[in-house]
């Protein structure tokens, strides 16, 4: 209690411990002002031309625009706990932004039906201009009054800009209703790479046979569908993040990061690091896939085999000291696999007047692994590790594994399975402290699930209907930082006792260990997400028509994981609320 | 008609397609952007890439408008002044920190690795200074302007400077020059001798050029070029084999000769946030303003770290309220006896529980505060244990408010040569040489005024290698020095002087000779083909 009436009781959860903790929910609600004004404008406006003398020609002009422009204020008071507000005393903060999105687009196509060879030809070709535009300032300060009278101003301002242009083709080309050919190519400039470097060409092809058209197939009336495709492209990646990446240029620094030169304060320019020779990144796919159906379709489904090779990926990895402004660069370098399948299969069981059941199923399949990472060929090279200082760097990508995979010290357990607290495995053999040196960490398990399982059921009799859908993800871990962040030195600090997670029951940690893979978990789940029922009340009135319905979202989950939730996105469960369960009544009306 | 149509869309078109293409050609419209190319365009530019140079030793980076100059887990963790201060104090006897970040107790025992984030962030950023300077070096290389020969001259100094702390740290690192471009390439490296010859040319060959001392502090000039000379002829020995003794003393005496500087009478002006332009004894600092110069480096770190609830409360001691006392870094029971010297002072008995302050001893230097108990009962234990250090502080000398005063931020300068440091150069120098006589002469300059008179003055016969390490260390404590001085004295690693938790137990003892230099960060070693990792590593 700090006598303060608005924060009486509620304000001792302060948000200490750096990235650790989760937001105060109360402080949130009850004392952030947090508005924002968003203005938007999305215009839209398409000229579609026949040509008159070639019937078969068309012209297509797209013009499309989306602006969007907001102003708001996140502050806090001087009474805040919060954090963020830290080194001041309550805050305000001012923000204004602008988004420009425009788009240019012109295509001409040619269709044409050629009887006698029993072809058609569909072939387009045009050009694509987008533009990306954002800017906007941001003013921070803390509130200054009589017990506050030194506060801390930061302001800054920002513009940035891309352009896409882009030329393409595509040729479709259909034999006899059954075999189909689609050829396309693609010259995609982007303004983030230098001259030289702007352009890529794109091409693909895509072959697909309809089986079941051919004369020994059409008879064959189990069959309803069979069709098997092929296909070969390339695509480009550009999307970095970064506008100019490949441009030398200076950043002046903003206040309270100023040096004396003469004696004045004066902003710094610093140069920025910057990769002259940054190109496009490749991505190559192969697949493979058939799309079947049985019994007048009855039983349908498909199934797809595909290879994915990324290369020149773009990466931000660490460079040699001395070459280049900082101590990593976004350029290109490494590749990367991706190996998958997918199998989908949709059931129609009942199929009547009055009753109908429909059930679909599918599983999808997919490992990836980092195949190269670094311009230079060290088989010793650690990898990207990712962290903070406070907590330890836990996970890596590495040459051989899968992205993003933790990498944490090997716990050593007592004659009852409980940790031992800042106990590891030396794994590098060579003695001294092994607790959160990188040289005796290992890869251990990695966020992504191997298998994905979807199932979804939908049963209608007369006007009444039922539907679920159901998920299970099979062999994604999680790092439970809610449990690594519990320990016994935790309970009292900053003057005041904290809640500490139930997990240190389990750990009995005094410190807290954030290295150790005790916290890395099975968290493989099957979940029911949504459970539906409706009824429909035909011609209620005259012409009226009614539903009512009833649903309920996150119904039950399945898991062995310890914590709140199995599905951690990135791997690192910072979480303490549950997923809300939520119950929905609906009442349509139409006429 | 129709045909006057369809030739007019394509005159459009490919006059749109032309006009889009040429917008590939984008340039930065961003305010706080300038193109390398308009660099030259207003005068203001270069003394601003100058001070970046200077900066990128004490802060992160660019703050909100352009984030920290490396990528890290955290920017103020893994600054240079931080990570200096960690890897040449927390690794002696003079301190120990508590905190269980990664890569601090390895630091505390000795038993680094490859893989420590403080030696890695620190050897890519002052390699990153380097890079800094060689491009402003070269950008500015030829201009005859005399105040852009002067700036030219200052940005050698700061390569010099970057190049001998990597040079004591870790021995061969990767050698850049204004010659070399940039981009992605594979510097090669140097051997620590040839560096050493290095640096001694650059210091010689700007020391013309560059500004009469004290002309615009904090930026270096001809006085901090002859500290930096002393200093790495202090430590030839240990560079290349070879001892330059009688080199130390020359640069030390042209200090001394200058007659622009004098010791603070107050020997707490240093460390105080009036210990930069006013204070007689600066010769090159880094600037930091509670206004101007913000981050929790330096020696908001070195207070804050060294502060806690209980004992050494920042808001009491040091006039910070914000953010504070983090509990951190705290000396060990033998550089108490160091500093204190407890025999002398308090007989043989322990230290009385009722003078927690040291009010006894009569060295002036002792900024020190007794904790829970003066043993530190493990590696990483508590910051409550051990013996508090407040020696920095962000108030004025008199007690008084700093101008520019914020409270989470000190106003203190971070001291890189002090006036003190040359009559202690230049004393152990001629006691190398065997001028007996002088070194007690320069000694007692310091001694007299650590103890207000000359009642803490020596004789010829208490002069040994020990007194001048100990000597050193009781004048600069907490500055980031120890190590290197160790290591001269042959006592950092496997010499006879053991502290609590050297090699990792609470006696102390002994390590491998191989960590006098540090291992060259793992990450560089992957990422540079031309780069060995140094021996033992």
């Amino acid at each position: 209690m700090d006598g303060n009436p608005l924060s009486d009781g509620y304000f001792q959860w302060g948000n200490y411990g750096a990235n650790l903790g989760t937001p105060n929910p109360v402080e949130q609600l009850m004392v952030a002002d947090n508005k924002s004004n968003v203005k938007r404008v999305i215009g839209n406006i398409q000229f579609n031309y026949k040509i008159p003398f070639i019937p078969e020609l068309r012209a297509n002009l797209n013009l499309a625009t989306d602006y969007t422009e907001s102003t708001g204020h996140n502050n806090r008071p001087t009474t805040s706990p919060s954090r963020i507000t830290s080194p001041l005393w309550g805050r305000l903060s001012d923000y204004n932004g602008k988004n420009y999105n425009d788009l240019l687009d012109f295509y001409l196509n040619y269709t044409k039906g050629i009887s006698q060879i029993k072809s058609r030809i569909d072939a387009t070709a045009g050009y694509s201009w987008q533009h990306f535009k954002r800017e906007g300032d941001s003013y921070t300060r803390g509130i200054v009054d009589a017990a506050h009278p030194y506060q801390k101003t930061d302001s800054s301002t920002f513009i940035t800009e891309n352009y896409l242009v882009s030329f393409f083709g595509r040729l479709n080309y259909t034999f006899s209703d059954r075999y189909l050919l689609t050829l396309t190519v693609r010259e995609d400039g982007s303004s983030r790479f230098a001259k030289g470097n702007q352009w890529g060409l794109f091409p693909s092809a895509a072959f697909a046979w309809k089986i079941k058209e051919e004369s020994f197939m059409k008879n064959v009336k189990a069959v309803s569908d069979l069709k098997l495709r092929l296909g070969w492209g390339v695509t480009g990646q550009q999307d970095i993040g970064n506008d100019y990446p490949a441009q030398a240029k200076y950043r002046s620094s903003s206040p309270g990061n100023y040096y004396p030169i003469g004696g004045v304060f004066l902003p710094t320019l610093r140069p920025d690091a910057y990769d002259p020779d940054i190109k496009w990144e490749e991505t190559t796919t192969q697949n493979i896939g058939l799309d079947f159906g049985f019994m007048d379709d009855r039983i349908s489904g498909s199934i797809d085999v595909y290879n994915r090779v990324t290369d020149n990926l773009l990466n931000t990895v660490t460079i040699p000291s001395g070459s280049n402004f900082s101590n990593t660069l976004l350029t290109n370098v490494g590749s990367l696999e991706n190996k998958g399948a997918e199998f989908s299969l949709n059931l129609i069981p009942i199929s009547q007047k009055d009753m109908s059941l429909n059930i679909g199923f599918n599983v999808t399949y997919n490992v990836n692994k980092i195949t190269k990472l670094l311009t230079s060929d060290d088989p010793d090279y650690i990898g990207i590790l990712y962290g903070d200082a406070f907590t330890g760097q836990k996970q890596v990508t590495r040459v051989g594994y899968p992205a993003y995979s933790y990498f944490l010290n090997k716990q050593v357990y007592d004659a009852n399975g409980s940790p031992i607290e800042g106990m590891y495995v030396d794994l590098s053999g060579k003695g001294g402290t092994v607790n959160g040196d990188n040289a005796d960490k290992y890869i251990y398990k990695n966020p992504v699930a191997d298998v994905l399982l979807g199932f979804s059921a939908r049963f209608a009799y007369k006007n009444f209907d039922l539907a679920a859908s159901t998920r299970a993800s099979i062999g994604n871990y999680v790092y439970n930082q809610v449990a690594a962040g519990a320990s016994y030195d935790q309970m009292w600090a900053n003057g005041y006792w904290h809640n500490q997670a139930t997990y240190l029951s389990d750990t009995k940690f005094v410190k807290r260990q954030f290295t150790s893979d005790y916290f890395v978990d099975n968290a493989s789940f099957f979940k029911l997400d949504n459970l539906s029922a409706g009824y429909n009340f035909d011609n209620l009135f005259d012409k009226m028509s009614a539903r009512i319905s009833f649903t309920v979202q996150n119904v039950l989950t399945i898991t062995n994981y310890k914590g709140i939730d199995p599905e951690v996105a990135g791997g690192i469960d910072n979480n303490f609320y549950p997923r809300p369960r939520t119950f929905m009544l609906g009442i349509s009306l139409s006429y | 008609m129709n045909k006057n149509k369809i030739i007019f869309g394509i005159l459009l078109s490919t006059l749109m397609m032309t006009s889009c293409v040429k917008d590939l050609d984008v340039k930065p419209q961003d305010p706080n952007t300038i193109m390398a190319g308009n660099l030259g365009d207003d005068p203001v530019y270069m003394k601003q890439t100058l001070g970046k140079i200077y900066a990128s030793f004490i802060l992160s980076g660019q703050g909100s408008n352009g984030g920290d100059d490396i990528t890290a887990s955290d920017g103020n963790f893994f600054t240079t002044s931080r990570a200096l201060w960690n890897v040449q104090e927390i690794t002696t006897d003079e301190a120990i920190c508590a905190w269980g970040d990664v890569g601090i107790a390895d630091l505390n025992t000795q038993t680094w690795s490859a893989q420590n984030p403080f030696l890695t962030a620190l050897y890519q950023r002052l390699s990153l200074s380097i890079t800094y300077a060689n491009d402003f070096i070269k950008f500015t290389n030829g201009n005859t302007d005399p105040a852009v020969v002067q700036y030219n001259a200052e940005a050698r100094f700061l390569r010099a400077l970057a190049y001998s702390y990597s040079m004591d740290l870790f021995g061969n690192p990767p050698f850049t020059t204004d010659a070399d471009g940039v981009g992605k390439f594979y510097p090669k490296q140097i051997e620590r001798a040839k560096l050493f010859n290095y640096i001694v040319s650059e210091l010689k060959s700007i020391e013309s050029k560059l500004g009469e001392p004290r002309f615009s502090y904090p930026q270096a000039d001809k006085a901090s070029a002859w500290m930096l000379l002393a200093r790495v002829y202090l430590n030839a020995q240990v560079y290349t084999g070879t001892a330059k003794w009688d080199s130390c003393k020359i640069y030390a005496d042209k200090v001394i000769g200058s007659g622009k500087y004098s010791l603070a009478t107050n020997y707490r002006q240093n460390f105080s946030a009036d210990n930069g332009k006013t204070n007689p004894e600066m010769i090159f600092a880094l600037e930091q303003d509670g206004v101007n110069t913000q981050g929790y480096v330096g020696t908001t770190f070195i207070i804050e770290s060294s502060s806690d609830a209980v004992y050494i409360r920042a808001e009491d001691f040091h006039g910070l309220t914000s953010n504070t006392n983090w509990n951190g870094n705290r000396a060990r029971k033998q550089f108490m006896n160091v500093l204190v010297d407890t025999i002398a002072t308090y007989g043989n008995v322990p230290v009385p529980a009722n003078d927690p302050l040291f009010a006894k001893s009569k060295d002036k230097r002792v900024f020190l505060k007794m904790k829970k108990s003066m043993d530190i009962p493990s590696a990483s234990s508590s910051g409550d244990y051990g013996i508090g250090v407040y020696k920095f502080t962000a108030k004025n000398t008199d007690g008084t408010q700093a101008a520019n005063y914020n409270p989470a931020f000190a106003s203190t300068d971070f001291p890189i040569f002090r006036y003190a440091d040359a009559f202690l150069m230049r004393a152990e120098a001629s006691y190398r040489l065997g001028n007996i006589a002088n070194a007690v002469a320069d000694i007692n300059v310091i001694r007299t005024r650590a103890y207000g008179n000359a009642t803490g003055n020596i004789t010829a016969a208490q002069l040994n290698d020990k007194f001048l390490l100990d000597e050193r260390g009781r004048e600069f404590y907490y500055e980031a020095q120890r190590r290197t001085d160790l290591v001269r004295f042959g006592q950092f690693t496997d010499g006879t002087y053991k502290w609590q938790w050297k090699g990792g137990t609470f006696n102390g003892a002994a390590t491998s000779k191989h960590l006098n230099i540090f291992p060259i960060p793992g990450d560089e070693v992957s990422a540079n083909p031309n780069i060995k990792q140094n021996p033992g590593y």
